[in-house]
């Protein structure tokens, strides 16, 4: 067979009018590779649903807009934490807790000899107050993944077996995003982005 | 005795993903088979065409009618990477295809038409892809596929990473055995809450904790 050939086949076209419809927006800026793949992380996050290019950090929002922005959705009103929410995202910001919970609620789910979503909760509350965190944070994340998992009417996607052990994705996702808004708002500076 | 020992069997493991099947043709044991449970028409050039396009590393898995617009009637196949259709109507150029990483599952929308063919719709992580089948099993049969080789597909990757669950399992085995015992008699209130301590205070103080 010849090497030229493509196997891939083409993407099965999407309906009309469905998000995967739209383009992604470049600019066509001079970007080096391995920024281009950081950036690439957060395409359709920023690019698809905020319209803001994938090939650049720069986009078009008023700073003061892009203050508002970053203060309502992230809770992020300096440079500190700017830092800090982008540190937290790459260290799983959702998904450390998600990674924890998720063993726990399986068993459960499966009603694992032993597992009972009581003694889940009490063990997490336990470890914890022994960690000096917070009991409802861990508490409220079993029961809302829990919840998620035991609803009377199940919808399909909550029983199919590519259910995740972990969400980095939706974190790493999102880290281009809250970069690009917090510089944008003066909170970050060009080398550290 | 001179001869040697019998090695050990190599334990056995759970569904993998091939990695060289040799060239796909019509008499490779996958191909084969799915083409004799699958399509019920005869489309042997579709087939054909879409059997160039299976890889090396890619088993056939189900093969059946399936009508998609653009393009009208003809083949889809399931492989243990991508979800593949082809028009009859295709004089020329690539399937359609869709990695199985990114398919979720195939659902049957309403009732089958007087001609008995069922509407479904191909469920991937953006959109819903609808197609018709010639029957409602047939829609089942691919939706097996698709699952069954995604699960494998995502079982398999060595290069995955794995969650960080901090042992959360083993941990809760032991509080669990406490419990246990604690709710059997074997430890009573003053016990219990000691050996609680101990578990998740190991290096403070006992007069901390109250």
């Amino acid at each position: 067979m010849s090497s030229d050939r493509s196997y891939e086949g083409i993407p099965f076209p999407s309906p009309k009018g469905s998000p995967a419809n739209v383009e992604f927006r470049w600019l066509g800026s001079a970007i080096d590779e391995r920024n281009q793949s950081a950036l690439n992380v957060g395409a359709h996050q920023c690019s698809s649903l905020n319209h803001m290019p994938c090939d650049t950090l720069d986009y078009n929002d008023a700073p003061d807009h892009a203050r508002t922005q970053i203060k309502e959705w992230w809770g992020i009103t300096g440079t500190i934490e700017a830092r800090q929410t982008v540190g937290r995202l790459l260290d799983g910001m959702h998904s450390a807790s998600y990674e924890v919970v998720f063993p726990l609620v399986e068993q459960a789910v499966t009603k694992s000899d032993g597992h009972t979503a009581d003694a889940h909760r009490d063990f997490l509350a336990l470890r914890a107050l022994g960690r000096g965190q917070s009991p409802d944070h861990w508490v409220s994340s079993y029961n809302a993944l829990s919840a998620l998992r035991t609803t009377v009417d199940v919808p399909k996607a909550l029983t199919h077996p590519s259910w995740p052990e972990h969400i980095r994705a939706w974190d790493f996702a999102r880290l281009p995003y809250v970069v690009r808004v917090a510089r944008r708002a003066g909170y970050l500076l060009d080398d550290e982005c | 005795m001179d001869t040697d020992p019998t090695p050990p069997a190599a334990p056995l493991q759970g569904p993998q993903l091939p990695t060289d099947c040799g060239p796909a043709h019509r008499l490779r044991p996958d191909v084969a088979a799915a083409l004799i449970w699958g399509p019920e028409r005869n489309q042997a050039i579709t087939a054909d065409r879409l059997i160039s396009y299976i890889r090396d590393d890619e088993l056939l898995l189900v093969a059946h009618n399936a009508w998609f617009n653009p393009g009208g009637w003809g083949l889809v196949f399931v492989t243990s990477r991508r979800l593949m259709f082809l028009a009859n109507s295709t004089a020329d150029g690539p399937p359609y295809a869709l990695p199985i990483e990114a398919a979720l599952w195939l659902t049957i929308n309403g009732e089958p038409d007087e001609a008995g063919n069922c509407k479904g719709s191909v469920i991937d992580l953006e959109r819903a892809i609808p197609m018709w089948f010639t029957n409602s099993r047939t829609i089942d049969f691919v939706n097996t596929a698709v699952t069954r080789a995604m699960a494998v597909q995502l079982q398999s990757r060595p290069d995955s990473e794995a969650a960080h669950t901090d042992n959360v399992l083993d941990h809760f085995s032991k509080y669990s055995a406490l419990r246990r015992a604690h709710e059997a008699g074997a430890l009573d209130d003053e016990a219990m809450t000691n050996a609680v301590h101990r578990m998740f205070w190991p290096s403070s103080p006992r007069q901390d904790w109250q």
